[in-house]
């Protein structure tokens, strides 16, 4: 059953002293998804993407990522399995200032195997920009340095696509850019978590989970309760 | 091949780590070359210094004397015997003194016979105490000093009748002298001049060296000359080996307590910039670790961004510490500096130690730094 699932969580409960930002919760992602993980500031949005990017720890339960149990391994295992089976994309890029396009996308290849200048122009080339790999990130508009973190995520062919709020720093074309560039993915057989609060961006997802007080709850009550983000 | 590619990555991070770090990074090697040119440049001169120093304190004047037992007095040939215990390099000075009674004017004096050169050397103060006249001693010359020159009412430029025995010396008064010590009331006349007139053939009554060397090798030259001379006395003018070497005692601890108040505080300074510099490159380093970098990787890079400051400052601060050590040498004892290649790996090993020691808190820093908590979108 495990070989379906990219992603499985059992009774998972993340606390920060007194405070649980994710409580109890059960899910699963199955592989070649694209799914949506929804909810307003404050629902553990971004502390379940980072149990699932094996950036965090849970306080309890167990998860499981492509088969293999990463609840209780050290952290340096924790480093090897983000490294080997998850690309991560944020909302504020997080690239390196000092390294050019092309060596930002070459810096994971350099943590996980071999820089290779060949690879990451490629990688680069499937979010059009061949033509700024020798760009600074300042040099570069918001929607370029997120496709340049797409290519970084994608550089490694991670079994997972981990994207805390992609387009949340994006004009509407980039964010048109970067979405094509996630449906072009999913196409493509690969499996997509993302994590938004803006309820258009969810509808292009295969799925999506809304997520309240660190629980999830139905679209439903979703609807219910938050029908200004629906609005927006 | 593949490898090549990873070395190559890396230098290029560890580049422009630096080259878009600058200010920080300035302010980072130029502590640690600071540092490591009082290291470099202090231990040039502690190499140099007790040489130069013990040279120096030579204006004392004699560290050693060297007197008759008996009442015979010091012959030429004992003189040049004695002579030769004393390593012509580090003889700074060698004055036999002869004595004799004279008559001058109405009254009897001490003439004391010299080679002003040698006595020069063994009194190199004595030349400050010139209250007229020149500073020098020819053939029908003598030096007198001041009270001899108040009691007999002589100048720079008269002439001195001196009698002793029926001989009779007309002598110009070169110069008189005031030394606030027993010279005021001697006069000084050329070694052959006093043998002439007193028809002596003896070298001195007395003789004084002055010889760089530490008080244990005088004790060791004294005691060889006292052996093979049983009628000699070769004797340490304790006060003044004694204050020398207390004085180099001091200025060594001085040294080194310089260059530990600098290395510690090159530490603290270098350590709260890099400090600084973590705290600004923390998302980047929550980036890496988010990556796969694991602790190790992050730890390699900042050591390997540490050495390569503490070898650039290394190499830097011995070059600096040369030219510094040589003006010092140049301004404090007029003369310049060997410079010795030991100081080198020394200063580079002291850089790479600050910047080694400076390393640990930034690098415990970044340990603990999960990429959880920094990449949090603000």
């Amino acid at each position: 059953m495990n070989d379906f699932n990219s992603v499985i969580l059992e009774s998972v409960t993340k606390s920060y002293g007194d405070v649980k930002a994710v409580k109890n919760m059960n899910l699963r992602i199955k592989k070649g998804e694209f799914v949506a993980i929804m909810g307003p500031s404050g629902s553990g949005k971004s502390t379940l993407l980072n149990l699932i990017g094996c950036l965090d720890k849970p306080t309890t339960g167990k998860i499981i990522i492509d088969g293999e149990d990463v609840t209780s391994v050290k952290s340096r295992k924790l480093t090897e399995i983000r490294r080997d089976k998850i690309g991560l994309i944020f909302q504020q890029f997080h690239l390196v200032p000092y390294l050019t396009a092309l060596e930002n996308v070459m810096l994971a290849q350099y943590y996980h195997s071999m820089p290779d200048a060949l690879e990451a122009k490629e990688a680069l080339a499937e979010v059009g920009l061949l033509d700024r790999i020798n760009h600074l990130p300042r040099q570069l508009s918001g929607g370029e340095q997120q496709r340049v973190c797409v290519a970084r995520a994608l550089i490694n062919d991670p079994i997972l696509i981990l994207a805390d709020e992609p387009t949340g720093n994006l004009d509407e074309k980039n964010e048109e850019i970067v979405m094509d560039i996630f449906k072009k993915l999913h196409m493509e057989g690969r499996t997509l978590v993302l994590v938004t609060h803006d309820v258009e961006i969810g509808k292009m997802t295969q799925r999506r989970m809304y997520l309240e007080h660190g629980a999830l709850i139905t679209p439903d009550h979703f609807a219910s309760h938050h029908s200004h983000l629906i609005k927006d | 091949m593949a490898h090549n590619k990873k070395i190559s990555m890396f230098f290029h991070m560890l580049k422009g780590a630096f080259f878009r770090r600058r200010t920080r990074l300035v302010i980072v090697l130029l502590s640690i070359t600071i540092a490591s040119s009082m290291v470099s440049g202090m231990s040039t001169l502690y190499a140099d210094i007790n040489s130069k120093m013990e040279k120096e304190l030579r204006t004392y004047g004699a560290n050693m004397i060297i007197t008759k037992t008996g009442k015979k007095q010091i012959s030429l040939g004992q003189t040049e015997a004695i002579k030769k215990y004393f390593k012509k390099d580090k003889l700074v000075g060698f004055s036999p003194y002869l004595f004799g009674n004279v008559d001058l004017g109405e009254d009897r004096f001490i003439a004391v016979g010299i080679d002003l050169n040698n006595f020069k050397k063994v009194n190199p103060y004595i030349k400050l105490a010139l209250k007229g006249g020149s500073y020098r001693l020819n053939d029908k010359e003598l030096l007198i000093g001041k009270n001899v020159s108040i009691n007999t009412g002589l100048a720079p430029g008269d002439i001195a009748k001196i009698k002793e025995n029926r001989e009779v010396l007309k002598l110009k008064v070169s110069g008189v002298i005031e030394s606030g010590g027993v010279e005021d009331d001697q006069v000084f006349i050329k070694t052959a001049e006093l043998q002439k007139l007193s028809g002596l053939n003896s070298s001195a009554d007395v003789i004084y060296v002055s010889y760089i060397g530490k008080q244990n090798t005088l004790q060791s030259i004294a005691k060889k000359i006292n052996a093979s001379h049983p009628s000699l006395e070769a004797k340490i003018i304790t006060k003044i080996s004694k204050s020398e070497g207390s004085i180099l005692q001091k200025i060594t601890s001085l040294v080194w307590l310089v260059v530990l108040v600098i290395f510690i505080s090159t530490i603290l300074c270098v350590a709260a910039t890099l400090m600084s510099m973590i705290f600004e490159r923390k998302k980047e380093i929550g980036l890496k670790k988010s990556l796969g970098a694991s602790n190790t990787d992050i730890l390699f890079e900042y050591i390997s961004e540490g050495s390569a400051l503490g070898f650039i400052g290394g190499i830097l601060g011995w070059l600096l510490g040369n030219v510094l050590a040589q003006f010092m040498s140049e301004s404090i004892f007029n003369s310049a500096i060997t410079i010795r290649l030991f100081t080198l790996p020394l200063t580079m090993f002291i850089s790479l130690v600050i910047a080694g020691v400076s390393s640990i808190f930034p690098a415990r820093l970044a340990f603990n730094i999960e990429p959880a908590v920094v990449l949090k979108d603000e």
